[in-house]
């Protein structure tokens, strides 16, 4: 278009009418000047800075303008005229409907991907759970067998067993070796420690656990405990009121700025390059997030909550750090400084809890290769389910975790009134 | 307004970089007491000096926003060993995770003083100069101790 090669825009012999050579240059260098302010617009659009957007937002706006305005500056009469209004017709029309398009798919809302294959809906307070029947309990929707003594696990997709059978998940694994006990899975997918919490607290009045076994991954419980939005909803935030914990956001239900941005027809594209979905989300919905000192502070205080509600209900509770792959590997190199594991071992010895790390039996299992455990760096293969369900009958014996402990009362110390 | 506007954006490239650290507020004497507790029944601390230029700060993002933000103030020490001190080598940590006994902070230590001080014997007696970093994370209050640690590639010199 500026070079010339469409002779509409650049020659104007065709109108009967030449332009002096200089005003034909000045208008190339005018288009050119424009196309290079826009260009520079849409190069520094970038989600993380809202100043930074409202730079690019104005330099494409102005270069935009300009560059219709001179491409405009012509007699309105000709040929070239012509042409020129009909290729402004087609780029207005385009734009229009891509607009268009952007804006009906941002309003249209489809849920959160998940929702649709593994069998949740939204909650009030967990943001996304298992159908809440009266009988039936976690993701797997175990029938709980109320002739028989529980033990409970609890934990995201990594107990869950996303991507391996029911049967060869850890839990159906447990309970053919401790069958005297219904092992029953509470696990969901996405689910963070907050979760693991509120989900327990629903479930435990109906069930008779002595044992709860609470899977704590540790390549993300830590992070996502800290947020108010997870996989693409929001999900409860804790923080810390007078010593106790408070609910930042109850109803999880009400309208808000994540559910419509994450859970939008425009982000179910977005999702693919993840990384640019929650640039937006951030930039459009400034989400909260918990600070080191303060997420500690909450994560210890959700685990003397946990305890409290098992041992209410006479239950032990077991914590189990479950590592992401290579741990070990991982452990010998920088890695560790941003890696959580630590901080959340350092977290349960604070509070003196039972805790088991899975990593060494892996390596003394398998050895550091890990083969055939992982399915993803995260998730366990059949494999990796049948020797975490091994070590956990291991250490469930060696530590007497299931000699019966008398029900003490519900304490309230540690959750206020405004918890869900 | 063009020309301003090309300006302001030419020049808020430096926007678009990691939050800004708070200023590094932790002495030199906590690293030296945190490289003292570790040696504590197998070397003593005879010069301890904090370098003429630290490895500074150092931001590392994560998928979800967390970031981690650190600060690397390196030291130079001269140790001498109290006894004999045998450091395990990696395939001897390995190994050592065999044994149903030996607890993952064993091993994990057995790592971290293999990266600190090397694998191999140390004769009672014997001196050594470590250049080494202590690693600080950021966080509400300040700056809280993370680590004492060798220069890595990690930690560009």
């Amino acid at each position: 278009l500026i070079g010339g090669r469409a002779s509409c825009l650049s020659d104007p012999s065709d109108e009967g009418t030449s332009l002096p050579i200089s005003t034909k240059w000045k208008r190339r260098w005018k288009l050119l000047a424009a196309g290079a302010i826009f260009g520079l617009g849409l190069d520094t659009a970038t989600p993380s800075s809202r100043l930074l957007m409202l730079l690019a937002i104005l330099l494409m706006t102005v270069g935009a303008a300009w560059f219709l305005k001179t491409l405009l500056a012509t007699r309105s009469e000709g040929i070239l005229y012509r042409k020129r209004k009909e290729i402004l017709l087609a780029l207005s029309t385009a734009s229009i409907t891509l607009l268009l398009v952007v804006t009906i798919s941002l309003i249209v809302r489809v849920g959160p991907r998940h929702f649709a294959v593994e069998n949740q809906s939204y909650d009030a307070a967990l943001g996304w759970a298992p159908p809440d029947l009266p009988d039936r309990a976690g993701q797997q929707g175990q029938t709980i067998d109320s002739s028989r003594d529980q033990i409970v696990m609890i934990g995201d997709s990594i107990l869950y067993g996303h991507g391996v059978p029911g049967p060869e998940t850890v839990s159906h694994r447990l309970e053919e070796i401790l069958d005297t006990y219904q092992v029953l899975n509470l696990s969901v997918s996405g689910y963070s420690i907050d979760q693991y919490y509120i989900y327990l607290k629903r479930i435990l009045p109906r069930v008779r656990a002595k044992l709860v076994i609470v899977g704590i991954f540790t390549g993300n419980d830590y992070e996502v405990t800290g947020l108010e939005y997870g996989w693409g909803h929001t999900k409860p935030l804790f923080r810390l009121r007078d010593g106790g914990l408070v609910l930042h956001n109850p109803d999880l239900l009400a309208d808000n700025c994540i559910d419509h941005l994450a859970q939008s027809l425009l982000f179910r594209v977005l999702w693919a390059k993840k990384e640019r979905a929650l640039d937006l989300i951030h930039f459009f919905c400034s989400p909260v997030k918990l600070r080191p000192e303060e997420l500690e502070r909450v994560i210890g205080k959700l685990f003397a909550s946990i305890d409290d509600e098992a041992r209410a209900r006479g239950a032990s509770v077991l914590y189990v750090l479950l590592p992401q792959g290579q741990h070990l590997r991982a452990m010998e190199h920088d890695w560790r400084y941003f890696n959580k594991y630590n901080r959340l071992r350092q977290i349960l010895d604070e509070r003196g809890a039972q805790y088991y790390e899975f990593y060494p039996d892996i390596i003394r299992t398998v050895g550091e290769d890990e083969p055939d455990i992982f399915l993803d760096g995260a998730h366990y293969t059949p494999r990796g389910h049948k020797l975490l369900a091994d070590s956990l009958a291991r250490v469930i014996r060696e530590k007497g975790l299931l000699i019966a402990e008398p029900a003490s009362p519900l304490p309230s110390a540690h959750a206020s009134s405004g918890e869900r | 307004l063009i020309v301003l506007l090309v300006g302001a954006a030419l020049l808020c490239g430096s926007c678009r970089s990691e939050p800004k650290p708070k200023p590094f507020d932790r002495s030199a004497a906590e690293a030296e007491a945190a490289l003292r507790k570790i040696g504590l029944s197998m070397f003593d601390v005879l010069n301890f000096a904090t370098g003429t230029r630290d490895g500074g700060y150092m931001y590392i993002p994560d998928d979800f926003r967390f970031g981690t933000s650190l600060y690397l103030l390196y030291f130079d020490a001269e140790i001498r060993y109290g006894r004999e001190v045998r450091i395990r080598s990696r395939e001897e940590t390995i190994e050592r995770l065999r044994d149903p006994s030996a607890t993952p902070k064993e091993i994990e230590g057995d790592i971290a003083l293999a990266r600190l001080l090397g694998a191999g014997q140390h004769p009672s007696g014997s001196t050594q100069m470590l250049h080494a970093t202590a690693v600080f994370e950021e966080v509400e209050s300040g700056w809280r101790f993370v680590a004492v640690d060798r220069r890595s590639s990690f930690m560009p010199l």
